[in-house]
């Protein structure tokens, strides 16, 4: 037996690209930005979107993409708020992929539609991998949590295009130590703007929705 | 657990290439990838992701072979250019955060090794 040696130089991720790219061309086309919130369990994703929908939808009109692993749970609580939601269930996978959000959007009245958030499976390593086709990846990181995560997660921190420090009404609670999160960040990503926001008091949405306003327009 | 799904965009490539080869070959006896340092993937993972994923196929038995790249940026305060140890971007010379990367987070086939 031979063998013969054949240089590729391929991307890896190509077939994951490819759906990225249709979702890219159906968003420009509809003129909808889409974001891809991405942070562990329990960082606040979906109360910052169930904020969000207090506030937002006088200004842009928005529905949602929830992935979990399992159950229908968080996109009822989107539901309730009266967003229009679709479920992604993962079912045991650890992050989104582009095919599945890509389908999922068709079945969004994108026509009407000024953003479209996709709520990641919880988890701040797998989602980071995958472009989904979104405009912006969002780092959501609790104050509940370390505040080193920026160092420990560096991929998440370097694709975002923001970052949310979510549950800022526990920060008295809690041996969080902010200025030392937000300079970890800037060692991370010195471009990356950071929101600190408490979507139960309703507090610092503003400046994130100001941010997201800026970036559809 | 990303490692699985990564494997099988491996295999979707790497089978697009392999079909393409003419005339074909006789089997695959290795494929090689490059994973840039900030790429979180554990390589004992992605190892036992290729073993299931190619058992029983016809690149069974093909060894996967990954080659690491470690990072490089540039200071856009000084023009240092050089090797950075992530999480940090930060410039060695000038401390000033935001090192702009131009290495490490490569992902991609880079060889195949056909037996003919």
């Amino acid at each position: 037996m031979t063998t013969k040696e054949i240089k590729i130089y391929r991307d890896l991720m190509g077939a994951n690209e490819v759906w990225a790219a249709k979702t890219r061309v159906l968003l420009a086309q509809k003129r909808v930005l889409m974001i891809n919130l991405i942070g562990s369990p329990g960082a606040g994703k979906t109360s910052l979107l169930e904020g969000m929908g207090v506030q937002l939808d006088k200004k842009m009109k928005f529905a949602v993409l929830e992935g979990d692993v399992e159950t229908t749970r968080d996109a009822e609580r989107i539901r309730e708020i009266g967003v229009p939601v679709s479920q992604l269930l993962s079912g045991g996978a650890c992050h989104l992929e582009a095919k599945l959000v890509h389908y999922a959007l068709q079945d969004l009245d994108l026509e009407h539609l000024d953003l479209v958030v996709v709520e990641n499976v919880g988890n701040m390593v797998c989602p980071a991998e995958f472009d989904i086709g979104e405009h912006a990846k969002i780092a959501v990181l609790s104050v509940a949590e370390g505040d080193d995560k920026p160092l420990k997660y560096p991929l998440l921190f370097q694709q975002a295009k923001a970052a949310v420090l979510s549950k800022m009404d526990l920060l008295p609670y809690v041996p969080f130590d902010l200025p030392a999160c937000r300079k970890y960040i800037q060692q991370v990503n010195a471009k990356l703007p950071v929101f600190e926001v408490s979507a139960l008091q309703q507090e610092g949405l503003g400046g994130f929705m100001r941010w997201l306003c800026e970036l559809k327009s | 657990m990303h490692e699985f799904s990564i494997c099988g965009l491996l295999l979707k490539a790497l089978t697009e290439e392999y079909d393409a080869i003419e005339p074909a070959p006789a089997g695959l006896k290795s494929v090689t990838i490059v994973i840039g340092e900030l790429h979180q993937i554990v390589p004992d993972y992605l190892q036992g992701a290729w073993a299931a994923l190619t058992a029983d196929t016809d690149y069974g038995g093909a060894e996967l072979i990954l080659e690491f790249q470690a990072s490089h940026g540039i200071c856009p305060a000084c023009d240092w250019t050089g090797t950075i140890s992530p999480p940090l971007f930060v410039c060695p010379t000038c401390k000033i955060p935001g090192v702009e990367l131009s290495a490490g987070k490569e992902l991609f086939i880079r060889k195949i090794e056909i037996k003919t």
